[in-house]
Order: structure tokens, then sequence, then C-alpha cells
């Protein structure tokens, strides 16, 4: 059973520079987020995932059509009710210091507390269960200006997750990480989503990753469409690959990665032998510009061989054969055999 | 928790420092009392020196209170504004908002002809000061709004603080043009006024300054929590259900009350607002608004305290202007803030 927390009717995007000349980004959405899933979204720069993300999240108007929020329309929620529904986690580095970890966290706790701000024993309780939640209970008493940025940005989910709140939106919460920071962030996020059946919504650059770990992804193409799906299903239908085209980077359905080099047009070459070398070898070839795809020049091919603690590389031309030890030292074989 | 222990306990500490100074800034002066015809005077019984009861009931007392209503007022709109600027430099001197509380006075001295001089306003008594107030407090709330509109559009702490001095400039030339055609008694009451005084409120203004001081930190008070929720920013300030708009408004109101009636009365009292709350915060080590209210009042107690005590340079005939004393002990405090950029990093970025 799916169980739907967010839904668009009709929803129309944009902003207005004057008054009465509203500029529309995207029209006609029908989005829906659903309890448990996390969703990616993704687009080119200036496709407007902004505009979207901060219209859901009430931080600007709607142009027409409605949001509603567990069936409420966002724009009957006041302020305080809709942070006892929905989380917001920026891009904005926390300039302010002085506040321990477990001070940011209490501030989720403000849609609650009372005139003061005062905790009560539950809201204690719902903030050491966020800090566990995301591993964070062991900097607890430490100044969040002496964390990395990958902890900080845990410190950041940890405060959502104390608001409470049946949605949580994320604007490229990845951006200021190393690669291993954002790896743990995409899981702690997608564990998060499963286990406490939350709403979640990024918006990432991170392609990649939201392949693997997004359950749908809202694709956001230049023009202002959006197609929503699994992404294998975007993937398939060509729609992930429309959506990001662009000269010199083509995203290979083969592999699920993307590619950085034009389409290779020197010469085409049969390549065979075990799995793992030729994933590898196959890309050095792509750099160089020599495509592993038929129609194969007859002239040229290369064969894997597997030895005991390596691989060995036999290049097969009319006049002659070469082995070679390293993938090095075959790319400047073929080099002088094409040249 | 533990640390809530050590922030009480440093917080009665404080008391006791402040209540140390007030006996003290009552004790000396050009006439030192001793401290026990003081506590006798302060708790109500006679005293055999009809002088003595004169000078601490008609002076030093008056004063003394005068004192403790500033230190709290304007540290308190110091840690206000440095928080809505989210700027370290930012505080009531630094950024014009005196220069436009003299601004509102100024209108009120030079603008309003022979008959609305401070001697008349004197005259007019609680009525009069009212008026000074609400000038001063206008005056201030105007600079602040045009500071807050162009912080909107900075995001670097000193290009404020730069704007901030510009139109503290501005405001200063407009008040210079217009003592450059007024009477010349007019004008020396206005400069008299600009070197700042703790003496020169009498008993009845006390009530008022005590009711607009009073008034302006219970708004601080109230929106403690909202000032810790902007820590984070504007941006999750509003996502955790603040209003954004509404928190800027009362912090004016605040700021502008306590900055404008203070700087009416008592003239501008430079780096107490922006050395208080520093001082403050690396002494609790905290950014909680809730411990930095009342930590700034007793800090800004002390230490306006202890400025009065100075200045009133005990055993000798002369009095130096409070405002001397607060720049000579102020300034410094406010180089070390630009010169030890890890302590303004650790509180703001």
């Amino acid at each position: 059973m799916t169980n739907t927390i967010l839904n668009t009717i009709d929803l129309t995007i944009g902003y207005s520079l004057r008054k009465n000349d509203p500029k529309i980004i995207s029209s006609g959405l029908n989005l829906q987020l659903q309890a448990g899933e996390m969703v990616c979204l993704l687009g080119p720069n200036g496709a407007g995932k902004s505009t979207l993300m901060r219209t859901l999240a009430g931080l600007q108007p709607a142009i027409s059509g409605d949001i509603l929020i567990n069936q409420t329309a966002l724009k009957k929620l006041d302020a305080s009710n809709l942070a006892r529904n929905l989380s917001l986690i920026l891009t904005d580095r926390i300039e302010v210091g002085n506040l321990t970890v477990r001070e940011v966290v209490n501030l989720g706790r403000i849609p609650y507390t009372d005139w003061l701000g005062r905790l009560t024993k539950f809201d204690h309780e719902k903030v050491d269960w966020a800090l566990d939640a995301t591993e964070t209970s062991v900097f607890q008493n430490f100044k969040i200006t002496n964390l990395s940025d990958g902890e900080r940005q845990k410190v950041m989910v940890a405060r959502a997750l104390a608001q409470d709140t049946s949605i949580i939106f994320l604007d490229e919460p990845t951006a200021h990480l190393d690669l291993p920071s954002r790896v743990e962030m995409m899981r702690l996020l997608h564990h998060l989503a499963r286990t406490m059946q939350k709403a979640i919504l990024m918006s990432t650059h991170e392609l990649d990753l939201a392949l693997q770990a997004a359950d749908k992804l809202w694709l956001m193409k230049g023009d202002g469409t959006i197609k929503t799906g699994t992404p294998e299903d975007l993937v398939l239908n060509g729609n992930f690959e429309a959506a990001f085209s662009k000269s010199g980077f083509y995203f290979d359905k083969e592999t699920g990665g993307f590619t950085i080099h034009q389409q290779p047009t020197q010469c085409n070459i049969l390549v065979e032998g075990p799995d793992t070398a030729l994933f590898w070898l196959k890309r050095a070839l792509l750099r160089e510009g020599y495509s592993t795809q038929p129609p194969y020049n007859p002239e040229l091919k290369i064969k894997v061989d597997k030895e005991m603690e390596g691989f060995y590389y036999t290049l097969k031309t009319r006049e002659l054969t070469s082995v070679h030890q390293t993938v090095q030292s075959l790319i400047s074989a073929i080099k002088e055999v094409i040249i | 928790m533990a640390t809530t222990v050590s922030h009480k306990t440093i917080l009665w500490g404080l008391v006791v420092v402040a209540l140390f100074l007030f006996v003290m800034d009552i004790m000396l002066g050009s006439v030192s009392i001793p401290f026990d015809q003081v506590l006798r005077i302060l708790i109500g019984q006679d005293t055999d020196n009809q002088a003595w009861l004169f000078i601490i009931e008609k002076i030093r007392l008056p004063k003394a209170l005068t004192a403790i209503l500033v230190g709290c007022g304007l540290s308190v709109s110091g840690l206000q504004m440095q928080t809505l600027f989210r700027n370290p430099l930012a505080g009531p001197s630094e950024l014009g908002i005196t220069a436009g509380a003299g601004l509102g006075v100024a209108a009120v001295m030079l603008g309003g002809g022979g008959s609305a001089s401070m001697y008349a306003i004197r005259q007019l008594g609680v009525s009069g000061s009212w008026l000074i107030v609400l000038m001063a407090s206008l005056g201030s709330a105007l600079i602040l709004i045009i500071i807050l509109t162009i912080a909107g559009r900075l995001r670097d702490n000193v290009i404020l603080l730069i704007v901030g001095v510009m139109i503290g400039t501005v405001t200063l030339s407009l008040i210079s043009i217009w003592q450059y055609f007024s009477q010349p008694e007019q004008l020396q009451e206005y400069i008299m006024w600009t070197f700042g005084s703790l003496g020169g409120v009498t008993q009845s203004h006390l009530y008022v300054l005590g009711a607009v001081v009073a008034f302006g930190l219970t708004l601080a008070f109230i929106s403690s929590k909202a000032l810790n929720g902007l820590l984070l920013g504007d941006n999750y300030a509003r996502s955790m259900g603040l209003t954004v708009g509404r928190i800027r408004f009362i912090v004016l109101a605040s700021t502008s009350l306590l900055t404008g009636g203070i700087t009416a009365f008592c003239g501008p009292i430079g780096f107490i607002g922006i050395a208080v709350p520093h001082i403050t915060r690396s002494l609790f080590n905290t950014s909680d608004h809730r411990i930095l209210i009342p930590g700034v009042c007793l800090v800004g107690t002390g230490l306006l305290l202890l400025c009065d005590i100075i200045a009133q340079m005990p055993g000798s005939e002369s009095i130096l202007p409070i405002n001397v004393v607060t720049s000579l002990l102020g300034a410094p405090v406010v180089i070390w803030i630009i010169i030890s950029r890890n302590n303004m990093r650790s509180s703001f970025s």
C-alpha cells in the first residue's frame, strides 16, 4: 500500500519579477511523494530545481494550482504547523558557531517548545533519538564548528529528524562533501526513509549516486518539464539520457555511468577476454578514441588472458602479434600500428 | 546538564560582582563615604551626616541606577544586533544607530527653537522627556531600517561595518548642518549632551528611562527563542516555523527603544553595545540567548559601573565624560575582536 504524503494538483511554479508578470518555469505538475521513499530531484543547473523545492516547502508562493500535505492545502497551514510537517536541510553553511551539536539539534524542537524554547523530557528523548539515528551522539557536546563538513551535515539531518516531520527536503545536501561522506549521506537518507517511513526529497547533482540510491527520480529538463519514475525505467526509456544530453558527455546504458569523452570515431576494435579486464580495457580504449563496438576493423584484434597475478594483452594485426603486460604498453602499440 | 550548573554559577558570580561595583560606585567620588554609612543609607536607616544622605539620594544613587539601566540596555541591544545581522562587529554605535538617536534629539533641541531646549524640556518634566525618547527612538529605528535593507544585499561583515560608519557620518553631518544654523545656547547644550553623562538623569526621568529599558528588555527576552533560531540563518529559522519578519520587527523595536531611550537621556555612549556581548560569549562559551541576555545585562551593568567609578576619578574634584571612559575601555576590545579572528570565527563563521 502506498501512502501519499505530499502531492501537487496542476501546479504552476515560477517567480514574479514584477507584479502580474510571472515568469513561469514549469506548469501542469502533478507530483507525488510517498512515505518511506527517497526521491532525488535531478536536472541541469538553471532548470528550476530550487524554485520547485522552495515552492513545495512554502518558502515562495505557487503561481497556480495546489500543494497538499497530508491532504491539507499548504497555504492553509500556518508557519508552525507547516514546520511540524516539513523540515528543510539547506546548502547554507552554519555560520554561527559557539553552539554544541546537541544545541543545534535542540533547535529542531522549536515548533514544539514553549515561548522560551524550554525542552521537556519528551523533547530531550526526541533529540537523543535523532542523535542516535544519525550516529552523531558521540560528538553531541562538540562545538559544531569543530566538525568536518560531512559530520556537520549529519548533524543537520539529526536536527531535521528532531523536528519530527513526515517530509524532509534537502537542497544539495552533498555539495560540500568528499566522496566517502557523499556515499554515507545517501545511504543514511535512504535508510531513514525506509526505517522511519519519511518522505525524503533531495535535489542533487550526484547522478551516479542518485541512480543507485533513489527510489524515484524527478527529472527536470531545461525546458521545465518533469519526468518521474524509478531510476531504471527512466534510464531504459531514454528520458534520463535526454535530460542530460550535452555534447561530449553522454550516458552509457550498458555500464550505468557517464562517459566524459566524445563518441569514438578513430577505429573499432574487437576485444575479447574475461569481463573484469575487458571493462577497464574498454574504458582505456574509449579515452583514446577507439570504439569496441561493431563494425570491427578486420585488421585489429585484442585478446586478454588471465595469468597468475594479473592479465596480459595480445594485440593481433595483419602483420604482427605482440604481447603486453600493461594496458599502457598495449595502447602505445596500437597507436603505432594505426598511424 | 553539567553546563547549565556552571552557567548558573557564573551568573550568580556576576550578580555579586555587580552588587560590589554598585556599592563602590556610590562610595567613591570627590567625597568618599564610608562603606557602613552607604549601607545604612541604602537600606533606609538614619545617618548623622545629612550631606552624605543628600549626595547619595540625589546624586549617586540615581547615577548608579542609570548606569545599571544603560549597561543592560546597550548591551542587550548590541547582542540582538549581532545576532540579527549575523555580524560580530554590529553594535548600536558602530552601525550609526546612536547617531540616528542623536538626529532625533537634535531635531528636538535644535529644531524646536529656543522653547524646546533641553533646559525647557527638563522643566516640562516627564512628558517632555517622553518627546525626546520618542524622537530618539524614531531616529534609531530609521537608521536601523536603512541598515537592515542594505544588509540584505551584503554578505560581507566588514563592508556592512563600513556602510554603517558611512551612514553614521552622514547622520552626523546632517546634525552639523543643523548646528551651524543654531543659536549658541542651544549648541552648547547639544554639545554637552554628546559627551554623554549618567548624572543628568533626575529621579522623575529615571522612572521614564526605567520603563523604556524594562520594556525593551522584555521584548528582547521574549524573542530569545526566536533569536536562537536565527543563529542558523533566516532560511532555517523560517523552516522551523519562525516568522522572520515578525522577529525582525520585534528586535528592531526593542533595539530602537533601548538605544533611543538611553541615548536621549545619557548621550551617545560608545562601545558598550559591541564589547559586552563578546566578553559575555567568551565568559559563558555559549550562543544560547536565554543565558546570554541575562549574562550581558550583568556584564554590561558591571562594566558601566566600573566606567562610572573611573569617570568620577575618586579623590579628585573633576569628573570625566562617561563616553571618554567607555571608549578607552571598549575600543581595545573591538580591536581584540578584529585581531583574534579565531574568536570571531568560533562565534560567527
